[in-house]
C-alpha cells in the first residue's frame, strides 16, 4: 500500500519536473545556509570555549569585582588580601587555597617587544598544585622550583617567530617589565593563549617587579568532592561578606566554579548564534511557502484525477495521504541536497580560513544530531506547508470533481 | 493592443489566482521585511557613529599605553605614561593643545548599593571643551565643573535613572561615595547611547589627585592646530614620544591614534558585520525570487491556450513578455510595499524596546531612500525572476500553443 502512494507521488513529482526542481531549489538554499551557519558557528563556540576549558573542575575562582575589561585583578577596587587564603584554606571541604598574581607586561627578546601577561607560581606544595589545576606540562627545559630568582618559563607561542621576531631559546635572555630574566623553560602547547602566552615566575620575584604587596588577583580553592561544591562556595562567599564587611546581594566579589564562568561565556556566544540562525531560517519559512504554493497548484491541476480517484473508491484519508507525502518527499529531498551544500560551503570555508588567514577560530563543528534534526526539519517543514492543500484535495467532492475545468 | 490593456490583463490574471499570487506575495515580503529592518539598523548606527564623529570634531588624537586587556580603556596596563610625556606631545609641532586623563575603576555607593563605572580624572579648568569634544559629552542638568572642585561629581547619564544602575535615581545635590571618598553629585551628562559610557563617573583633575592619588594618565588627548591633518600629526607624536621614551621602532609601548583613523576603522568593522547580516537576510528574498520563477511558470503553463489564443489574434512576442514580466513585478513589488510597512513596523518596535534597555545606539534610521530602494528592488527581483517563464511564453508557437492540452 505504502508502496503505491510513493510511487504515486513520486510519479506526480516527476510529470512536473521544473517545478518540483525549483521548489527543492527553495527549501534546499535555506537548509544550506542554516546548516553552513551552524556548522561554522558551533566550531566557533568550540574554539573559544577551547581557550578556557583547560581547567579542572574541582576548584572554586574567587576574583574581586569591578569592571571586568581585561585579566584577573585589572580594574579592582578592594583586591583581595593574602591573608583570605589561609582563612579560606581552613574552611570546611576546602582542601588548600592557592592565591595567584597576574599582571599585565611588556616583554622583549633582542630588540622586539610582545604584550602579554606574567602570572605568578606559588612555592612549596602549593607549586605542584597549581600545575595540577592549570594543567601544565613541559615542552623544554624544566619548571621553576622554589627559590628561582630571575627565571621565567614562557608558553610556547614564544617559540613562533612571530611573536617576538624570531625563537626563544632555553638559557636566553628576555627582559620583562624592564627586567632581565632567564628563559629555564617552554610550556607544552594547550591550544588556548591563556597558557600558550603565558610569562610565569615565582610568587616573591613577581611581587618585588610589580611591587604588589600584600593583595592577590585570583585566589583558587581546592574542592576534593565535587558534592561538596555548592556548599563550600556559599560558606567562602559568608566568610568573604564578613571579611570584607558587606550585605548579602551587595558582594565586591565572585566566587565561580569553572562552569559557571565558562556558562556566562557560552551564553553570549549563543545568543549571537541564535540571532543569526533566526535570520537565515526566514529563508527556510520562504522555501516552505514555496512548497504551499506548488501543492495548491498541484491540488488544481490534477482536481479532475482526484475526482477519477475518489469515484473508484480511494477514501479521504488516502487522498490527504497521497498530497502529503509528495510535500514531504519536496522538503526532504531538498532538505538533503541542502545538507550536503551546506556542509560542504563550511567545510570550504574553513579550509580556506585556515590556509589563508591561519586563523583556529574559523572550524567546523557538525554532528549527526544536527545534520539529522535539519533533515528531519525540512520534512516538516515540507510536510506542514502541505498539510493545508492536502486537506482541500480529500475533501473535493467526486462529482464536482469530475466536473472541474480548467 | 495599447499598453493599458495589458496592464489591466496582468493584474485580471492575478486576481484571478488569488491564493497563488497571495502566497507568493507572502514570501516575498518576509524576506524584504527583514532586510529593511536590519538596513534600518545598521543606517542607524552609522548615522550615531556620524554625529558622535561631527561632535568629537576631526582634529583630535588620542595616546594611550600599551597593555594586554581586551579593548580601550586599558586599565590593566602596567605602562606608566606622565605629565612629561604630556609636555613631550605639547611641544611636538601641530599640536594645538594637549591634555592628559587619569582613569580607575570606581566603586559608586548610594543607598547601600554598590556599583562599578569607570572613574575619570580630568583639568576641566583648562581644557573642558577638548574632553567634553572628546567624549561626546553635553551637561543634560545642573553645574558644569570648573576645575578647582575636590568634592563635586558630574555623572553619566543613567545614574538619574530608577533601577538603572541604582534602584533609586541619584538626584542633584546628592552625596554618593566613590571609592569611599564623599562626594556631591554636580550634576549628569546627556545620554551618549550605549550602558558602558551612561555609566562613567567625572571628576576634576585635582579631586582625583588628592583622594586617589592615581599612578599615570589613562589617556592623552591631544588637538590638532587648524589646517593640520591629524593622521599625519599622529605620526609625529609618535616619533616624539618614541625618543623621549627611548624606544626604537616597534618597540613602542603606547598608540598614537588620530580619531579620523579610529572611527575609519570603527565604521569599517560596522559595515562588515552589517554586510554579513544583510547578506544571510538576503537568502530568504533569493528564495522568494525562486518562487516568483515557479508560480510564473506555472502560470504560463496553464494559459498556454490563451497566449496561442493572443498570439493568433495578433499579439506580438514582446506583447507577450511584457505582461508575464509585469505580472511577476507586480507581485513582488506588492510584496515589497507590504514587506516595507512590516519591517517600519518591526524596526520601531524592537528600536523602542533596545532603547529602553540603554542602548540607544540601536535606533533604527529608516530613509526614504531605503523605501524607495526596497521597492525598486522587490520589483526588479521579481521581474528578474519572471524573466526566463516570461520569454519562454513569449516564444510559443501559435499553432502548438493552441493545440496544447
Amino acid at each position: 500500500m505504502m508502496r503505491d502512494y510513493l510511487q504515486l507521488a513520486y510519479g506526480s513529482l516527476k510529470n512536473r519536473k521544473v517545478r518540483s526542481w525549483l521548489t527543492m531549489v527553495g527549501i534546499f538554499i535555506g537548509i544550506a545556509a542554516v546548516i553552513s551557519l551552524i556548522g561554522l558557528g558551533q566550531g566557533l563556540r568550540v574554539a573559544v570555549m577551547g581557550q578556557f576549558n583547560f581547567l579542572t573542575t574541582d576548584v572554586l575562582t574567587i576574583q574581586a569585582s569591578g569592571l571586568q575589561n581585561g585579566p584577573p585583578g585589572e580594574g579592582v577596587v578592594n583586591p583581595l588580601l593574602d591573608s583570605y587564603v589561609d582563612d579560606i584554606s581552613r574552611i570546611p571541604g576546602v582542601d588548600r587555597a592557592i592565591g595567584r598574581l597576574i599582571e599585565s607586561t611588556q616583554i622583549g627578546y633582542h630588540g622586539f617587544q610582545d604584550f602579554s601577561y606574567a602570572s605568578s607560581v606559588p612555592d612549596g606544595k602549593d607549586r605542584k598544585e597549581i600545575e595540577r589545576i592549570a594543567n601544565i606540562e613541559l615542552a623544554h627545559g624544566r619548571l621553576l622550583k622554589d627559590g628561582d630568582m630571575n627565571k621565567v618559563v614562557l608558553g610556547i607561542d614564544y617559540l613562533d617567530p612571530e611573536t617576538l621576531g624570531k625563537p626563544v631559546q632555553i638559557r636566553d635572555s628576555v627582559t620583562v617589565h624592564g627586567k632581565s630574566f632567564e628563559v629555564i623553560g617552554i610550556l607544552a602547547k594547550k591550544g588556548s593563549f591563556i597558557i600558550d602566552n603565558a610569562i610565569q615566575m615565582n610568587e616573591a620575584v613577581m611581587r618585588e617587579l610589580f611591587n604588589v604587596n600584600d593583595t592577590y588577583d585570583v585566589i583558587v580553592a581546592i574542592v576534593p568532592n565535587p558534592a561538596d561544591m555548592a556548599r563550600v562556595k556559599v560558606r567562602v562567599e559568608d566568610y568573604l561578606r564578613k571579611e570584607r564587611d558587606v550585605e548579602k546581594g551587595e558582594e565586591d566579589f565572585s566566587v565561580e566554579s569553572p562552569e559557571q564562568a565558562l556558562a556566562n561565556l557560552d551564553s553570549t556566544l549563543f545568543a549571537i548564534q541564535i540571532f543569526v540562525y533566526v535570520i537565515a531560517g526566514i529563508s527556510i519559512i520562504v522555501g516552505g511557502i514555496g512548497i504551499a504554493n506548488t501543492m495548491y497548484t498541484s491540488v488544481v491541476e490534477r482536481t479532475k484525477q482526484i475526482g477519477i480517484m475518489k469515484a473508484i473508491g480511494a477514501q479521504r484519508k488516502m487522498i490527504f495521504t497521497l498530497f502529503l507525502l509528495e510535500s514531504g518527499f519536496l522538503g526532504f529531498v531538498g532538505g538533503i541536497v541542502g545538507i550536503l551544500f551546506g556542509a560542504g560551503i563550511a567545510y570550504g570555508l574553513a579550509f580556506l580560513g585556515s590556509t589563508f588567514l591561519g586563523s583556529d577560530l574559523i572550524q567546523v563543528s557538525l554532528n549527526w544530531f544536527i545534520v539529522l534534526g535539519a533533515l528531519l526539519f525540512s520534512f516538516v517543514i515540507g510536510t506542514v506547508a502541505g498539510f493545508l492543500p492536502a486537506v482541500q484535495a480529500s475533501r473535493l467532492v467526486p462529482v464536482e470533481a469530475l466536473r472541474y475545468v480548467k | 493592443m495599447i499598453r493599458a490593456d495589458l496592464i489591466k490583463y496582468s493584474l485580471n490574471s492575478l486576481r484571478a489566482r488569488k491564493r497563488r499570487s497571495f502566497l507568493t506575495i507572502l514570501s516575498v515580503f518576509i524576506g524584504i521585511a527583514a532586510i529593511t529592518t536590519l538596513i534600518s539598523f545598521g543606517q542607524g548606527i552609522s548615522a550615531y557613529v556620524e554625529q558622535i564623529s561631527q561632535e568629537m570634531g576631526n582634529d583630535k588624537l588620542m595616546v594611550q599605553a600599551r597593555g594586554f586587556g581586551f579593548g580601550p580603556p586599558s586599565l590593566d596596563s602596567n605602562v606608566r605614561m606622565d605629565e612629561t610625556d604630556l609636555d613631550t606631545i605639547r611641544s611636538v609641532k601641530g599640536v594645538s593643545e594637549a591634555t592628559g586623563m587619569y582613569g580607575i575603576t570606581g566603586e559608586v555607593q548610594f543607598n547601600d548599593q554598590k556599583k562599578y563605572g569607570y572613574l575619570f580624572g580630568s583639568d576641566y579648568k583648562n581644557y573642558r571643551k577638548l574632553l567634553e569634544e572628546v567624549f561626546a559629552l553635553d551637561l543634560d542638568q545642573g553645574t558644569p565643573l570648573r576645575g578647582n572642585e575636590k568634592s563635586k561629581v558630574l555623572l553619566g547619564y543613567n545614574y538619574q535613572l530608577p533601577e538603572k544602575i541604582f534602584e533609586k535615581p541619584i538626584q542633584l545635590r546628592d552625596k554618593i561615595l566613590i571609592n569611599n571618598h564623599t562626594f556631591e553629585v554636580a550634576g549628569f551628562y546627556a545620554a551618549v547611547g550605549n550602558p558602558q559610557d551612561d555609566s562613567n563617573i567625572y571628576i576634576t583633575k585635582d579631586a582625583m589627585e588628592s583622594s586617589f592619588a592615581p599612578e599615570n594618565y589613562l589617556w592623552m588627548l591631544v588637538r590638532a592646530a587648524p589646517g593640520v591633518n591629524p593622521t599625519e600629526l599622529a605620526e609625529d607624536v609618535k616619533d616624539e614620544l618614541r625618543d623621549h621614551r627611548h624606544q626604537d621602532v616597534g618597540e613602542e609601548d603606547f598608540y598614537v591614534q588620530s580619531f579620523e583613523q579610529v572611527i575609519a576603522t570603527f565604521k569599517s568593522i560596522l559595515s562588515i558585520i552589517t554586510g554579513v547580516v544583510i547578506l544571510i537576510a538576503f537568502i530568504s528574498v533569493f528564495v522568494a525570487a525562486v518562487n516568483i520563477t515557479n508560480t510564473m511558470y506555472t502560470a504560463t503553463l496553464e494559459r498556454t491556450k490563451e497566449i496561442g489564443v493572443f498570439k493568433a489574434i495578433g499579439a506580438k512576442n514582446s506583447a507577450i513578455l511584457f505582461v508575464f514580466i509585469l505580472e511577476a513585478g507586480v507581485l513582488s513589488l506588492i510584496g515589497g510595499i507590504i514587506g516595507v510597512i512590516l519591517g517600519y513596523l518591526l524596526s520601531s518596535v524592537a528600536g523602542t524596546a533596545i532603547a529602553a534597555s540603554g542602548f540607544g545606539v540601536f535606533t533604527p534610521l529608516f530613509t526614504w531612500q531605503l523605501v524607495v530602494g526596497s521597492l525598486v528592488f522587490a520589483f526588479l527581483i521579481g521581474a528578474l525572476s519572471g524573466l526566463l517563464p516570461a520569454y519562454q511564453a513569449s516564444k510559443l508557437k501559435p499553432v502548438d500553443a493552441l493545440r496544447y492540452e
